[in-house]
């Protein structure tokens, strides 16, 4: 119960576009002293459905552009494959530091993105949605005939 | 568009090692590099993210590290946390909690590497 009031908090941080996944995995670390692995997988394996969710949504706004997605996507399989595989030989304690140092890093960009965001002009987007796992996805876009192009 | 091959090898590496998404790596790629509208970068880089996380997960149950009874909570939790988040934090000053949270990563990465 409490696993899914957790995932629910962090669900409804990731409208903030700051990455409720990363703070779910470290909530389940820090709090249910989950092994490193066994978090990991889990935190991956609830993000297949909640992107599913979400990229539904996107599609039905028009925000999803094939031709973006295609390339992306196909990085993303070779890089997981390797990230993956990688994770599957190395100790719980070296992922972890690994992680540390990414959490840190993108809290560093945050703030310095936020800077750069404020400077040219304005607040940042409104509305802005929630990605599992670090960036945002909106569920409240504009409405709108679906632009998705092939 | 190599660079959106390039991004998406990162995203994917640093998701597979680390159990993340990486959209904090395409969602910039598309906004900064090609000019992409936020609400499209968003969009498109959760369908990227999509086959990306899938396979992840595949690799990490084929390695016996995935207890699906809990990847299927936190998966509830996060739908139902996702569509809460979208509408709670219409109006909230965004700007003010990003950089909360923010903070909260910094504080909490050096934390992990204290512990170890």
């Amino acid at each position: 119960m409490w696993l899914v009031l957790t995932a629910v908090a962090t669900g409804v941080l990731s409208g903030l576009a700051v990455g409720g996944g990363s703070m779910l995995l470290l909530l389940l670390l820090l709090l249910f002293h989950l092994p490193q692995h066994t978090a990991q997988g889990a935190v991956l394996a609830s993000f297949v459905l909640t992107a599913a969710v979400a990229a539904v949504t996107h599609w039905r706004q028009g925000n999803v552009r094939l031709r973006y997605v295609w390339w992306m996507a196909a990085g993303g399989l070779a890089g997981a494959w390797v990230g993956a595989s990688l994770a599957a030989h190395l100790p719980g304690a070296a992922l972890r530091r690994f992680y540390a140092f990414y959490l840190i890093g993108m809290g560093l960009v945050n703030l310095l993105g936020l800077a750069a965001h404020r400077a040219p002009g304005g607040a940042p987007a409104p509305g802005r949605p929630p990605v599992p796992g670090g960036a945002p996805v909106t569920l409240s876009g504009p409405p709108g005939p679906p632009e998705n192009q092939r | 568009m190599w660079r959106l091959l390039v991004a998406g090898l990162a995203a994917g590496l640093i998701s597979g090692l680390l159990g993340v998404g990486g959209g904090t790596v395409l969602v910039p790629a598309l906004t900064l590099w090609l000019r992409v509208p936020d609400q499209v970068a968003h969009g498109s880089t959760i369908a990227a993210i999509l086959p990306t996380v899938a396979l992840s997960s595949l690799l990490y149950a084929r390695n016996g590290f995935l207890d699906w009874r809990l990847a299927l909570q936190l998966a509830a939790g996060g739908v139902v946390g996702g569509y809460a988040g979208a509408r709670l934090l219409e109006g909230l000053p965004e700007t003010t909690l990003r950089r909360v949270f923010a903070f909260f990563l910094i504080v909490a990465g050096a934390q992990l590497l204290w512990r170890g």
